[in-house]
Protein backbone atom coordinates (compact mmCIF):
# COMPACT_ATOMS: atom_id res chain seq x y z
CA UNK A 1 0.00 0.00 0.00
CA UNK A 2 1.37 3.35 -1.02
CA UNK A 3 1.75 6.60 1.23
CA UNK A 4 -0.75 8.66 -0.59
CA UNK A 5 -3.60 5.53 -0.03
CA UNK A 6 -2.79 5.12 3.48
CA UNK A 7 -3.51 8.61 4.33
CA UNK A 8 -6.28 9.04 2.38
CA UNK A 9 -7.94 6.25 4.38
CA UNK A 10 -6.88 7.62 7.58
CA UNK A 11 -8.35 11.16 6.58
CA UNK A 12 -11.87 9.39 5.70
CA UNK A 13 -11.28 7.47 8.80
CA UNK A 14 -11.34 10.43 10.94
CA UNK A 15 -14.30 12.24 8.90
CA UNK A 16 -16.53 9.13 9.75
CA UNK A 17 -15.43 9.74 13.53
CA UNK A 18 -19.48 10.01 14.38
CA UNK A 19 -20.34 6.69 12.88
CA UNK A 20 -20.30 3.66 14.83
CA UNK A 21 -17.03 1.84 14.84
CA UNK A 22 -18.14 -1.46 13.60
CA UNK A 23 -19.72 0.97 10.48
CA UNK A 24 -16.20 2.77 9.92
CA UNK A 25 -14.10 0.15 10.04
CA UNK A 26 -16.02 -1.29 7.29
CA UNK A 27 -16.48 1.48 5.38
CA UNK A 28 -12.85 1.99 5.36
CA UNK A 29 -11.93 -1.67 4.44
CA UNK A 30 -14.82 -1.75 1.35
CA UNK A 31 -13.06 1.56 0.17
CA UNK A 32 -8.95 0.10 1.30
CA UNK A 33 -10.32 -2.88 -1.18
CA UNK A 34 -10.71 -0.81 -4.44
CA UNK A 35 -8.35 1.48 -3.99
CA UNK A 36 -5.51 -2.18 -3.35
CA UNK A 37 -7.50 -3.26 -6.81
CA UNK A 38 -6.36 -0.61 -8.76
CA UNK A 39 -3.23 -0.18 -7.29
CA UNK A 40 -2.30 -3.68 -8.23
CA UNK A 41 -3.98 -3.14 -11.63
CA UNK A 42 -0.77 -0.71 -11.81
CA UNK A 43 -3.08 2.82 -11.83
CA UNK A 44 -0.79 5.70 -10.05
CA UNK A 45 -1.78 7.12 -6.57
CA UNK A 46 -3.02 10.45 -7.90
CA UNK A 47 -5.42 9.12 -10.48
CA UNK A 48 -6.62 6.72 -7.89
CA UNK A 49 -7.31 9.53 -5.30
CA UNK A 50 -8.55 11.50 -8.64
CA UNK A 51 -10.89 8.27 -9.13
CA UNK A 52 -12.45 8.02 -5.41
CA UNK A 53 -12.85 12.36 -5.13
CA UNK A 54 -11.53 13.41 -2.27
CA UNK A 55 -11.92 12.17 1.45
CA UNK A 56 -14.62 14.77 1.92
CA UNK A 57 -16.64 14.07 -0.82
CA UNK A 58 -16.67 10.54 0.42
CA UNK A 59 -17.13 11.33 3.71
CA UNK A 60 -19.93 14.09 2.99
CA UNK A 61 -21.68 11.14 1.12
CA UNK A 62 -22.08 8.48 3.89
CA UNK A 63 -22.93 10.99 6.94
CA UNK A 64 -25.50 12.29 3.99
CA UNK A 65 -26.76 9.28 3.70
CA UNK A 66 -27.30 8.55 7.39
CA UNK A 67 -28.64 11.72 8.43
CA UNK A 68 -31.01 12.06 5.40
CA UNK A 69 -32.13 8.11 5.84
CA UNK A 70 -34.95 9.25 8.18
CA UNK A 71 -35.89 12.61 10.14
CA UNK A 72 -35.88 10.40 13.22
CA UNK A 73 -33.49 12.52 16.11
CA UNK A 74 -30.44 10.65 17.82
CA UNK A 75 -27.46 11.73 19.63
CA UNK A 76 -25.37 9.81 17.04
CA UNK A 77 -27.14 12.04 14.56
CA UNK A 78 -26.30 15.36 15.86
CA UNK A 79 -22.45 14.15 15.52
CA UNK A 80 -23.37 13.47 12.63
CA UNK A 81 -24.41 16.51 11.35
CA UNK A 82 -21.85 18.18 13.24
CA UNK A 83 -19.44 16.53 11.02
CA UNK A 84 -21.67 17.23 8.00
CA UNK A 85 -22.07 20.77 8.01
CA UNK A 86 -17.68 21.18 8.68
CA UNK A 87 -17.78 20.18 5.47
CA UNK A 88 -21.13 21.28 4.07
CA UNK A 89 -19.11 24.93 2.98
CA UNK A 90 -19.11 28.27 4.45
CA UNK A 91 -22.87 29.32 3.68
CA UNK A 92 -23.87 26.17 5.98
CA UNK A 93 -21.41 26.66 8.83
CA UNK A 94 -23.36 29.09 10.30
CA UNK A 95 -26.94 28.16 9.95
CA UNK A 96 -26.82 24.29 10.61
CA UNK A 97 -24.92 24.82 14.11
CA UNK A 98 -27.86 27.34 14.86
CA UNK A 99 -31.05 24.89 13.89
CA UNK A 100 -29.35 21.76 14.99
CA UNK A 101 -28.05 22.99 17.88
CA UNK A 102 -31.33 25.10 18.79
CA UNK A 103 -33.74 22.01 17.53
CA UNK A 104 -31.70 19.56 20.16
CA UNK A 105 -32.24 22.17 23.44
CA UNK A 106 -35.67 23.47 22.66
CA UNK A 107 -36.88 19.45 22.69
CA UNK A 108 -34.67 19.01 25.65
CA UNK A 109 -35.73 22.36 27.44
CA UNK A 110 -39.45 21.66 26.68
CA UNK A 111 -40.22 18.12 28.75
CA UNK A 112 -38.41 19.74 31.77
CA UNK A 113 -39.95 22.82 32.06
CA UNK A 114 -43.09 20.51 32.54
CA UNK A 115 -41.79 18.44 35.10
CA UNK A 116 -40.57 21.87 36.61
CA UNK A 117 -44.38 22.56 36.88
CA UNK A 118 -45.58 19.19 37.40
CA UNK A 119 -42.80 19.14 40.33
CA UNK A 120 -43.69 22.38 41.85
CA UNK A 121 -47.79 21.56 41.52
CA UNK A 122 -46.96 18.39 43.62
CA UNK A 123 -44.88 19.75 46.46
CA UNK A 124 -47.42 22.37 46.33
CA UNK A 125 -50.78 19.58 46.73
CA UNK A 126 -48.22 17.68 49.69
CA UNK A 127 -48.21 21.27 51.81
CA UNK A 128 -44.66 22.45 50.80
CA UNK A 129 -43.78 25.14 48.26
CA UNK A 130 -40.19 25.45 46.58
CA UNK A 131 -39.61 28.97 46.30
CA UNK A 132 -37.40 28.33 44.17
CA UNK A 133 -39.19 26.93 41.09
CA UNK A 134 -40.84 29.74 39.67
CA UNK A 135 -42.92 30.42 36.61
CA UNK A 136 -42.78 34.58 36.05
CA UNK A 137 -44.19 36.53 33.42
CA UNK A 138 -42.51 40.01 33.68
CA UNK A 139 -42.95 41.01 37.23
CA UNK A 140 -45.74 38.37 37.93
CA UNK A 141 -44.83 35.41 39.72
CA UNK A 142 -47.79 32.75 38.98
CA UNK A 143 -49.55 30.64 41.54
CA UNK A 144 -48.60 26.72 42.03
CA UNK A 145 -51.88 25.41 39.71
CA UNK A 146 -51.38 28.80 36.73
CA UNK A 147 -47.53 27.82 36.72
CA UNK A 148 -48.40 23.82 36.16
CA UNK A 149 -50.88 24.87 33.36
CA UNK A 150 -48.18 27.51 31.56
CA UNK A 151 -44.93 25.19 32.10
CA UNK A 152 -46.72 22.31 30.36
CA UNK A 153 -48.23 24.59 27.36
CA UNK A 154 -44.64 26.29 26.94
CA UNK A 155 -42.62 22.69 27.88
CA UNK A 156 -45.30 21.69 24.64
CA UNK A 157 -44.55 24.61 22.46
CA UNK A 158 -40.94 24.73 22.97
CA UNK A 159 -40.47 20.98 22.04
CA UNK A 160 -42.65 21.25 18.72
CA UNK A 161 -40.43 23.98 17.83
CA UNK A 162 -37.37 22.47 18.49
CA UNK A 163 -38.77 18.76 16.24
CA UNK A 164 -39.23 21.73 13.66
CA UNK A 165 -35.70 23.04 13.80
CA UNK A 166 -34.76 19.59 13.75
CA UNK A 167 -36.45 18.72 10.86
CA UNK A 168 -35.52 21.88 9.05
CA UNK A 169 -32.19 20.32 9.89
CA UNK A 170 -32.68 17.53 7.63
CA UNK A 171 -33.82 19.07 5.05
CA UNK A 172 -31.33 21.61 4.88
CA UNK A 173 -28.47 18.47 4.72
CA UNK A 174 -31.39 16.99 1.69
CA UNK A 175 -30.87 19.53 0.01
CA UNK A 176 -26.94 20.45 0.30
CA UNK A 177 -26.33 16.83 -0.59
CA UNK A 178 -28.50 16.92 -3.59
CA UNK A 179 -26.69 19.93 -4.56
CA UNK A 180 -23.29 18.49 -4.20
CA UNK A 181 -23.74 15.45 -6.32
CA UNK A 182 -25.24 17.86 -9.24
CA UNK A 183 -22.33 19.61 -9.56
CA UNK A 184 -20.37 16.66 -10.13
CA UNK A 185 -23.19 14.73 -11.93
CA UNK B 1 -32.01 24.72 -15.68
CA UNK B 2 -29.59 23.25 -18.10
CA UNK B 3 -29.89 19.89 -19.71
CA UNK B 4 -26.86 18.17 -17.98
CA UNK B 5 -28.41 19.32 -14.64
CA UNK B 6 -31.34 17.72 -15.41
CA UNK B 7 -29.84 14.91 -16.42
CA UNK B 8 -28.23 14.42 -13.21
CA UNK B 9 -31.42 14.51 -11.45
CA UNK B 10 -32.64 11.48 -13.92
CA UNK B 11 -29.27 9.47 -12.91
CA UNK B 12 -30.13 10.35 -9.27
CA UNK B 13 -33.50 9.15 -9.35
CA UNK B 14 -32.60 5.75 -11.06
CA UNK B 15 -29.79 4.57 -9.04
CA UNK B 16 -31.51 2.47 -6.98
CA UNK B 17 -33.04 0.71 -9.46
CA UNK B 18 -29.80 0.32 -11.66
CA UNK B 19 -27.85 -0.74 -8.46
CA UNK B 20 -30.44 -3.13 -7.48
CA UNK B 21 -31.06 -4.29 -11.00
CA UNK B 22 -27.17 -5.28 -11.37
CA UNK B 23 -26.72 -6.80 -8.00
CA UNK B 24 -30.24 -9.02 -9.16
CA UNK B 25 -28.25 -10.84 -11.92
CA UNK B 26 -25.15 -12.05 -9.83
CA UNK B 27 -23.53 -10.77 -6.62
CA UNK B 28 -21.10 -7.79 -6.92
CA UNK B 29 -18.57 -5.72 -5.63
CA UNK B 30 -18.61 -1.95 -5.11
CA UNK B 31 -16.08 -1.82 -7.91
CA UNK B 32 -17.53 -4.09 -10.62
CA UNK B 33 -20.94 -1.96 -9.88
CA UNK B 34 -19.12 1.56 -10.71
CA UNK B 35 -17.18 -0.09 -13.53
CA UNK B 36 -20.29 -1.50 -15.09
CA UNK B 37 -22.17 1.54 -15.34
CA UNK B 38 -18.97 3.73 -16.57
CA UNK B 39 -20.34 1.76 -19.53
CA UNK B 40 -23.56 3.85 -19.91
CA UNK B 41 -22.50 7.41 -19.82
CA UNK B 42 -25.92 8.21 -18.33
CA UNK B 43 -25.53 6.26 -15.50
CA UNK B 44 -22.24 6.24 -14.85
CA UNK B 45 -21.90 7.30 -10.80
CA UNK B 46 -19.20 8.00 -8.70
CA UNK B 47 -17.57 5.73 -5.79
CA UNK B 48 -19.08 8.64 -3.36
CA UNK B 49 -22.76 7.80 -4.85
CA UNK B 50 -22.11 4.16 -4.86
CA UNK B 51 -20.57 2.99 -2.09
CA UNK B 52 -23.09 5.41 0.73
CA UNK B 53 -26.54 3.93 -1.48
CA UNK B 54 -25.25 0.07 -1.40
CA UNK B 55 -25.22 0.90 2.81
CA UNK B 56 -28.13 2.46 2.63
CA UNK B 57 -29.66 -0.54 0.95
CA UNK B 58 -28.42 -2.57 3.02
CA UNK B 59 -29.49 -1.13 6.12
CA UNK B 60 -33.01 -0.95 5.05
CA UNK B 61 -33.08 -4.69 4.45
CA UNK B 62 -32.95 -4.70 0.40
CA UNK B 63 -29.05 -6.07 0.05
CA UNK B 64 -26.98 -8.19 2.19
CA UNK B 65 -22.92 -8.42 1.66
CA UNK B 66 -20.29 -11.31 2.45
CA UNK B 67 -16.52 -10.75 2.16
CA UNK B 68 -14.70 -12.95 0.25
CA UNK B 69 -11.16 -13.83 -0.61
CA UNK B 70 -9.49 -13.33 -4.52
CA UNK B 71 -7.22 -15.80 -6.13
CA UNK B 72 -4.80 -13.98 -7.51
CA UNK B 73 -3.52 -12.18 -4.17
CA UNK B 74 -5.87 -9.22 -4.28
CA UNK B 75 -7.81 -7.88 -1.31
CA UNK B 76 -10.94 -9.50 -0.06
CA UNK B 77 -13.63 -8.42 -2.00
CA UNK B 78 -17.01 -7.15 -0.11
CA UNK B 79 -19.50 -8.37 -2.47
CA UNK B 80 -23.65 -7.45 -2.42
CA UNK B 81 -26.58 -9.72 -3.01
CA UNK B 82 -30.16 -8.87 -3.42
CA UNK B 83 -32.66 -10.30 -0.41
CA UNK B 84 -36.49 -10.89 -1.26
CA UNK B 85 -37.32 -7.70 0.03
CA UNK B 86 -35.33 -6.46 -2.20
CA UNK B 87 -36.74 -8.76 -4.63
CA UNK B 88 -39.86 -7.51 -4.53
CA UNK B 89 -38.96 -3.62 -3.72
CA UNK B 90 -37.01 -4.42 -7.35
CA UNK B 91 -40.13 -5.61 -9.03
CA UNK B 92 -42.51 -2.68 -7.53
CA UNK B 93 -39.64 -0.64 -8.91
CA UNK B 94 -39.65 -1.96 -12.58
CA UNK B 95 -43.52 -1.80 -12.65
CA UNK B 96 -43.49 2.18 -11.91
CA UNK B 97 -40.61 1.89 -14.40
CA UNK B 98 -42.75 0.49 -17.02
CA UNK B 99 -45.70 2.67 -15.75
CA UNK B 100 -43.71 5.59 -16.51
CA UNK B 101 -41.77 4.71 -19.67
CA UNK B 102 -45.51 3.53 -21.28
CA UNK B 103 -46.70 7.61 -20.12
CA UNK B 104 -44.09 8.86 -21.69
CA UNK B 105 -44.13 7.75 -25.04
CA UNK B 106 -48.12 8.16 -24.86
CA UNK B 107 -47.41 12.04 -23.93
CA UNK B 108 -44.62 12.10 -26.77
CA UNK B 109 -47.50 11.01 -28.96
CA UNK B 110 -49.82 13.53 -28.01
Amino acid sequence: MTMETSQYLERIERYLRPLPVAERVDIVAEIKSEMLELEAAGMPPQEIAARLGTPEELARGYLGEAIVKSPRFSLRKLGAVAAFYSLAGAAWLFILPVTSICGVSFMLCGPLAALAGIVKFGAHLLGFEMPWVVFQIGGYTLGPALALVCSVIVGALLFVAGRLLWSLTVAIVRRIAAEKSRMKG
Amino acid sequence: MTVDEWKSQIRRGSMELCVLALIQSAPRYGYELISSLEGWPILSAKESTIYPLLRRLMKEGFLTSFWQETAEGLPPRKYYSITPAGQDYLAAMWAEWDNLVAAMAAVKGE
